[in-house]
């Protein structure tokens, strides 16, 4: 059996890009013409969104740069760019729902349409077309970040919006994979996503499982390598001090640093002992806002247990597909190379394919196989039986454009975004109540909390002097 | 530790900010004044970098020469490559290109940018330059009603603003997309309604009526849409513009 060969499995999520946006570029420079990504001409009907009567079409950036924007991409945004008709989305209010979101005349090239060429994203590029590119990995909601991660890591999210909240964590692959004997470590390059979830703290702090992504790589070449490794990128909604640079690829950010992390990532697997029985799963939560062209699919989503937002006839919220296409890869020797998947997957194909893997014949969880009943396939549908590329190829060594990110500058007032409230809340609230705990998992958190203290405290003094 | 987060306190109170950046139009003649005003705290300038009008990353357009008028006095100013055009924190200037009215149409990136302690804060605003005589299109999503598909609403008066006015219309949909089908379109603006054919000529029907305001596009459901094939999801037609 295929599945048998894979004894690591490395996840890798990424945040806020469409398909479209950092793929789209393999069938349109020809790199792979099987992948259903952007062809030329780009101004034709079956890509064009309007707004306000005028017409968009997707555009390749000039360059990687940082956006003005991040992009919406919550329930109801997402409602606008899918545009549904009587026979579901049309893909054509991405232009409409920036105009709503950001209050701007938007550009003839808006951000929205914009993708990557291969030499903008390199890393991303090169493994896509060495090896497995999903080209039908839907995110699982048409929604944001915190419902399709927490789909991501639980196979059901009982939220529906991205805010500051206590996530609900029912269910969650770390009590599963602690229940089944797995052992898996959680690689943070900044703070975890999962301190988000109240419900995780006393596993994030008392398993030895959460540590610093510097050492990942020592841990692939160490005698007892895990069997399940969590890559986490540093967050850009996340607290930030010193020399930490996001990289999760969180618009407006620019994606370089991401592309950095990526070569680290699977520099540090392809040349670990683990990588001849290793799988890479590299993916985003959801598309951030950024044009997708094909439809996703109707999908039963109260039925999967999934809370539903409110919708109301004078504003009426489709709740009834999969969300847009996102990113995948799947960088393994057990993959063919230079090939895509058009199966369909989302986030929970994950969660499938370790319940087969990790305790065969037992699914991962109810939700999880009601959704498999609904079409999502398990990644072990892309595995093969022969291996290729056990001598993994150097990744390119191209230099990467990096790209101004906004660190700290912000601190001096209160996050305006709701992942920024999240992220500032969560590691308020571990500093109160678990200060030790947190500062010995993420020693600058503390000097991150004294710096916005004084930094709002001199913003609030200066504010009431000037009035 | 309590120097590290001086220095960092320090840093936040200093770091650049934008707060304000306008640029009056977003489409015009080539040759047209347009003017530029911003807000900022840090060392300013702004970069102008001009791109042929594609949509993929379209050839540069060199050099871009910029009659630049702050102040009572006006400057010629010419920006190459990576050349700046140094700005006060605070001030407005007009702006016209020096370049014929003939030349490629482009999409200017105007990006401001302040600078401190090593920090950037950029904005960075799109125009598009046209010729006396542009082609765009005006598309509104399309809805079933009945046994015809309905695209209406209103253009935006931010586009195109009052320097054009319409010189003809024509039929598009299907040109050049095989996954939409030509067809006949009932066009309605400015109290004037007609109908275009596929691989018809232009119509001057709404010659000199403004670009803006409302729109109504319809188009009968055709036998095979009737039969499953999927209907377009847009209604557009072709404009063609002339600058007053």
């Amino acid at each position: 059996m295929a599945i048998e060969n894979i004894k690591t499995v490395v996840l890798m999520m990424y945040e806020n890009r469409s398909f479209d946006n950092m793929l789209g570029h393999l069938s349109f420079e020809g790199l792979q013409p099987q992948a259903d990504g952007l062809t030329p001409p780009l101004n034709r009907d079956a890509y064009a969104n309007v707004h306000a009567g005028g017409m968009f079409f997707p555009f390749q950036r000039a360059a990687d740069e940082q956006l003005q924007f991040d992009l919406p991409h919550d329930y109801n945004f997402v409602a606008t760019q899918l545009s549904p008709g009587s026979d579901g989305p049309r893909m054509v209010g991405f232009i409409e729902a920036y105009a709503q979101s950001t209050g701007t005349e938007p550009n003839l090239l808006c951000d929205p349409m914009c993708f990557f060429g291969s030499k903008q994203v390199p890393v991303t590029s090169f493994l896509a077309q060495t090896f497995a590119t999903c080209d039908r990995w839907f995110c699982p909601l048409p929604t944001s970040t915190q419902p399709n991660r927490t789909v991501a890591v639980c196979g059901q999210s009982e939220i529906f919006q991205t805010k500051f909240q206590d996530i609900p964590n029912t269910g969650d692959m770390f009590a599963w994979m602690h229940a089944n004997n797995i052992d898996y470590r959680v690689y943070s390059d900044g703070l975890t996503f999962f301190a988000l979830y109240v419900g995780l703290w006393p596993t994030i702090f008392t398993s030895g499982r959460w540590r610093p992504y510097e050492t990942l790589a020592a841990d692939l070449n160490g005698p007892n390598p895990p069997q399940v490794v969590i890559v986490e990128p540093s967050f850009q909604d996340g607290p930030h001090i010193g020399p930490d640079h996001p990289n999760d690829n969180h618009p407006p950010l620019a994606v370089g640093w991401g592309e950095d992390l990526l070569r680290r990532t699977y520099q540090a697997l392809s040349t670990s002992p683990v990588w001849d029985n290793s799988l890479m799963v590299v993916y985003y939560d959801e598309h951030g806002g950024f044009y997708d062209h094909v439809t996703p699919p109707p999908f039963d989503q109260a039925g999967t247990g999934n809370a539903m937002p409110p919708s109301t006839p004078a504003a009426p919220v489709p709740y009834n597909t999969l969300g847009p296409r996102v990113p995948a890869l799947l960088v393994s020797p057990w993959v063919a190379p230079r090939t895509v998947i058009h199966d369909q997957y989302d986030h929970t194909s994950v969660l499938q394919f370790l319940a087969e893997r990790f305790t065969p014949g037992k699914p991962f969880s109810d939700n999880v196989a009601r959704r498999a009943a609904q079409g999502i396939k398990s990644l072990s549908s892309a595995l093969t039986a022969a291996a290729s590329h056990l001598t993994a190829p150097a990744p390119p060594s191209d230099p990467i454009a990096f790209s101004y990110a906004r660190i700290g500058d912000n601190i001096a007032t209160p996050p305006d975004n709701a992942m920024g409230q999240a992220f500032e809340g969560a590691a308020l609230k571990m500093l109160a109540e678990h200060p030790a705990e947190a500062e010995r998992l993420y020693p600058s958190l503390g000097l991150w909390k004294t710096a916005i203290d004084q930094a709002r405290a001199h913003n609030s003094s200066t504010t009431v002097s000037a009035t | 530790m309590k120097i590290a987060y001086i220095l960092l306190l320090g840093l936040v109170a200093c770091h650049p900010r934008i707060y304000s950046y306008d640029v009056s139009a977003r489409d015009l003649g080539l040759t047209d004044s347009y003017s530029v005003s911003w807000s900022t705290r840090g060392s300013t300038y702004l970069t102008v970098h001009d791109n042929a009008m594609l949509y993929t990353t379209g050839p540069d357009v060199p050099p871009v020469v910029l009659l630049v008028s702050r102040d009572g006095r006006t400057d010629t100013v010419p920006l190459r490559g990576a050349d700046t055009l140094r700005l006060p924190e605070e001030g407005s200037l007009s702006i016209r290109n020096v370049i014929g009215a003939d030349s490629t149409p482009r999409f200017r990136y105007m990006k401001l940018v302040a600078h401190k302690y090593n920090k950037d804060s950029t904005r960075e605003t799109q125009i598009a330059f046209y010729r006396a005589e542009a082609v765009g299109a005006v598309g509104f999503i399309a809805n079933p009603s009945g046994d015809s598909l309905v695209a209406e609403g209103n253009y935006s008066a931010q586009r195109w603003g009052a320097l054009y006015r319409i010189l003809a219309v024509s039929d598009d949909m299907g040109n050049g997309d095989t996954a939409v089908l030509p067809r006949d379109v009932v066009v309605s603006h400015a109290g004037i309604s007609v109908v275009l054919h596929p691989g018809d000529g232009p119509s001057f029907v709404f010659r000199d009526t403004p670009i803006d305001g409302w729109w109504s596009i319809c188009s009968p459901i055709m036998a095979e849409e009737k039969q499953g094939r999927k209907e377009p999801s847009i209604l557009h037609i072709r404009i063609i513009v002339k600058h007053l």
